[in-house]
């Protein structure tokens, strides 16, 4: 891993598993990825890595799968600028661990 | 009207937005008029302590009780209704104190998808500012990965039904891609700005409507510029 390594939490969804299961090779963008149990602890871990950015060496970079609402409302203080990459839509399939 | 409303995570989560947006613009719904309570749909959690939790002072906004699921509240009749993207366990165990507002609703949606050419978004990827500025073309590096992900999925999946070796259970799933195939031709999930401007605005105009934004919000100021074209 470089400095140059991105860190990108979004859920293993079907259009997303190419980029967790090596399908979609890393040289055209070096990158970690990283999921959770529920989609609101990865927004959460993006919001709350400004903090964690100040005391970090090394890969800080944090891209992650945001609920538009989640983005716009932030925007008024931290803007985090959309990629228009829209993971999914509607419907969610981990309905057990109470996503969004 | 005068209804107590179960939505998960906070009052104006992404599909409770949706839900009061389109009802509101359909049947005239008014949301101020209802008592909006918030929590967990399956396991009792707090409303969302990342984010602020806006919302106008004439919405009556209070917390589920502690231990408590907004599913079970839906079941026990708690609250009236649940606006939630996940099917609550109440409503999958085949509960009869529960039921669907619309039991038609593929075919109402399909039929909103064609009037409007809406398909509700609820997700994108966000990336923080400063790293844009650092790295010319990230975000167009980060988008064309998500894109070529998208693409080998569809890929995939295209293959696997040729093969008949589809990794699902749902019968009649060859019915269902039929149907998906007209109502969207070739993509189902298109990226990028251009095929999901209406869709993309309308959210932002609901968001706006609802007391959630300060002001209404232009795409070209919550995307990246290097992707406005796209």
């Amino acid at each position: 891993m470089t400095d140059r390594t991105l860190e990108i939490g979004c859920f293993q969804y079907d259009t997303t598993q190419p980029l967790f299961d090596g399908t979609i090779p890393a040289d055209s963008l070096e990158r970690t990825m990283e999921t959770a149990a529920t989609l609101p602890e990865i927004f959460e871990r993006l919001i709350r890595g400004e903090r964690v950015r100040h005391c970090r060496t090394g890969p800080d970079v944090l891209p992650e799968a945001a609920g538009v609402g989640s983005a716009v409302r932030r925007a008024a203080d931290l803007p985090e600028p959309g990629v228009p990459a829209l993971v999914r839509l509607r419907q969610h399939p981990f309905r057990d661990h109470g996503t969004t | 009207m005068g209804r107590t409303i179960g939505e998960f995570g906070t009052y104006g989560q992404d599909s409770g937005v949706w839900a009061k947006g389109i009802l509101m613009d359909d049947y005239g719904f008014e949301p101020e008029r209802n008592r909006w309570l918030i929590g967990g749909l399956e396991h009792p959690s707090a409303p969302f302590g990342f984010i602020p939790h806006p919302h106008p002072d004439n919405v009556e906004v209070a917390d589920a009780p502690e231990g408590r699921t907004l599913s079970d509240m839906l079941d026990t009749g708690e609250i009236d209704a649940l606006f939630s993207a996940n099917v609550p366990q109440c409503m999958l165990e085949g509960s009869a104190n529960v039921a669907r507002l619309f039991p038609e609703f593929e075919s109402l949606e399909r039929d909103y998808h064609r009037r409007t050419g809406i398909f509700p978004i609820m997700h994108t990827i966000v990336a923080r500012r400063d790293l844009l500025r650092e790295r010319a073309g990230l975000a167009s590096d980060v988008y064309r990965t998500f894109c070529a992900a998208k693409d080998a999925a569809a890929e995939r999946c295209r293959h696997n039904r040729r093969l008949y070796q589809v990794q699902t259970m749902v019968p009649w799933m060859n019915a269902l891609v039929e149907r998906n195939n007209e109502q969207f031709a070739e993509d189902w999930w298109p990226y990028g700005i251009s095929a999901n401007r209406a869709t993309l605005e309308t959210y932002l105009r609901y968001h706006y409507e609802q007391g959630l934004s300060s002001r209404l919000w232009k795409l070209e100021e919550i995307f990246a510029p290097e992707l406005l074209v796209t």
